[in-house]
């Protein structure tokens, strides 16, 4: 009777991983999606009022969900403290602190990083062309996630169910 | 922003040499940050080095010398990591930040098409720390109002004589109203940030309850956008001179507002000899003048004129 408790929950629980991966690929999406709504919204405040980026990431911040709200409003406050770290440092300070958390995998956060490191960099013409290289960048992600993204959550989904039932029938 | 935290905008190094001086910052005019060369501030009037302890000498050598991180980290915190936001003033060579305080630079000239287009690799920082001086147009503010009613003014003054201060607070008195004269609804074209101070749009100087503020606007062009849009009784302007500004006066007097501008000039001669402002000298455009100088101290009225010539006063020079 034990016996056949433990070999449903290594099914279940296999079948509950294979289902948590292909949430992951959704939720990484999601992520991206919140990182290009927020280069908009930052487009729209360097292009139309030239708005200083403390002020921006603030404002912005209040536009968006955790953890990215508090990702932007405490880079915004940090930014306001002059402690004599640099913006890149800043930058890459918080989006290690709030952004661990999130689905976006180690190589977006670099890349993100990366991106901090170009703005508040020379003219507002810059910045603009930052934003709208890293926003191709995103939608190019985004893109390639979509692509075959049923196909591949079905896939995460049948390997856990199947993982399951080999453990169940090698254990039995 | 108070005047202690106008340190806070300095680099590591420098705010802590200032916090050491424990300076009475009501007394500093200016501080002058160039690379290589030593921590410079104007206090009380005088010139004086600054330590890396905080002393405050006349001997250049044993000032601390500004490194070029100095200016670098100052300009990240005066432009808020953000130098592109303030193109436009630093095409003009300077930034206001909050507190009204004026933030000049130099550095290298960007060049497009013959025009400056930015600076870069800035290398010299002078920040001239903003004094409003409530009260100074006490004395000369009953001259300007004549039954109940304010009188278009010309303020005539040499650079660095207390034209703008002067002008400041006239716009402030006559906007909370002062005297007979009710309050009245001014219109501020503030094309260098001077008069208002403004940072990120709000006024950062007391430039009265019921004045509206154009900043960074080209005078002719805001005097007509405030004509259209705000409804002014009076307009106030600093340093005209243009012949786009003379005509856009004309524009507001023809409007039935009232002008309160500044011109540069150490005489009425001065005023009379510039050919575009002579023309509204003789037909009595103008109702009163006022004459500044710089001694005995920068803002001293030397005389107020009537449109006419006629003196209304005159300061007593005791020999």
């Amino acid at each position: 009777m034990i016996r056949a408790a433990a070999l449903l929950l290594v099914a279940a629980s296999c079948a509950g991983l294979g289902f948590v991966k292909s949430q992951a690929l959704s939720a990484r999406i999601r992520d991206l999606l919140i990182l290009r709504k927020i280069l908009r919204l930052l487009t729209g405040e360097i292009s139309y009022g030239g708005t200083p980026l403390p002020e921006a990431f603030y404002r912005i911040g209040g536009k968006v969900g955790e953890p990215f709200r508090d990702f932007l409003q405490d880079l915004s406050l940090d930014m306001r403290r002059y402690e004599g770290e640099s913006f890149s440092e800043l930058f890459d300070r918080n989006a290690d602190c709030h952004l661990k958390g999130t689905r976006l995998t180690r190589e977006d956060l670099e890349e993100w990083k990366e991106f901090g490191r170009m703005l508040g960099y020379l003219d507002r013409e810059m910045q603009l062309s930052t934003l709208k290289s890293f926003d191709e960048t995103l939608a190019w992600k985004i893109g390639e996630q979509k692509e075959g993204l049923p196909a591949r959550k079905k896939l995460y989904q049948s390997l856990g169910v199947m993982g399951g039932l080999f453990l169940v029938i090698v254990f039995a | 922003m108070e005047h202690k935290e106008l340190i806070r905008l300095f680099s590591g190094k420098v705010r802590r040499i200032m916090e050491r001086a424990s300076l009475d910052m009501a007394k500093v005019y200016e501080i002058r940050l160039r690379v290589g060369s030593p921590l410079l501030l104007i206090y009380s009037g005088e010139e004086f080095f600054v330590t890396e302890e905080g002393t405050l000498v006349r001997e250049a050598k044993t000032a601390y010398q500004i490194q070029a991180e100095d200016v670098r980290e100052t300009m990240e915190y005066i432009g808020n990591y953000s130098l592109y936001a303030y193109e436009d003033e630093l095409r003009q060579g300077f930034l206001t930040v909050q507190g009204g305080h004026r933030v000049g630079i130099a550095g290298k000239a960007v060049l497009e098409d013959e025009k400056v287009k930015g600076i870069r690799h800035i290398s010299c920082i002078n920040v001239r720390v903003a004094h409003q001086q409530k009260g100074c147009a006490d004395k000369v503010l009953p001259y300007l109002i004549e039954k109940g009613a304010f009188c278009h003014t010309l303020i005539v003054s040499a650079p660095r004589c207390g034209k703008t201060t002067l002008l400041r607070d006239i716009i402030r008195q006559i906007s909370d109203g002062a005297g007979d004269c009710p309050g009245l609804t001014v219109g501020v074209v503030d094309e260098r940030s001077e008069i208002a101070g403004c940072y990120l749009g709000v006024a950062q100087n007391d430039v009265g309850i019921r004045t509206d503020v154009l900043d960074c606007c080209p005078k002719a062009e805001g005097m007509m956008m405030l004509i259209r849009s705000m409804s002014p009784e009076v307009v106030a302007v600093d340093e005209i001179g243009a012949s786009e500004d003379i005509r856009a006066l004309e524009a507001v007097i023809n409007c039935g507002c009232k002008i309160l501008a500044t011109v540069h000039g150490n005489s009425m001669e001065d005023v009379r000899k510039k050919p575009l402002l002579s023309r509204l000298v003789e037909e009595h455009v103008f109702e009163r003048y006022v004459v500044l100088v710089g001694t005995p101290k920068a803002g001293s009225v030397q005389a107020v004129f009537d449109g006419r010539g006629t003196t209304l006063y005159r300061r007593e020079v005791t020999a």
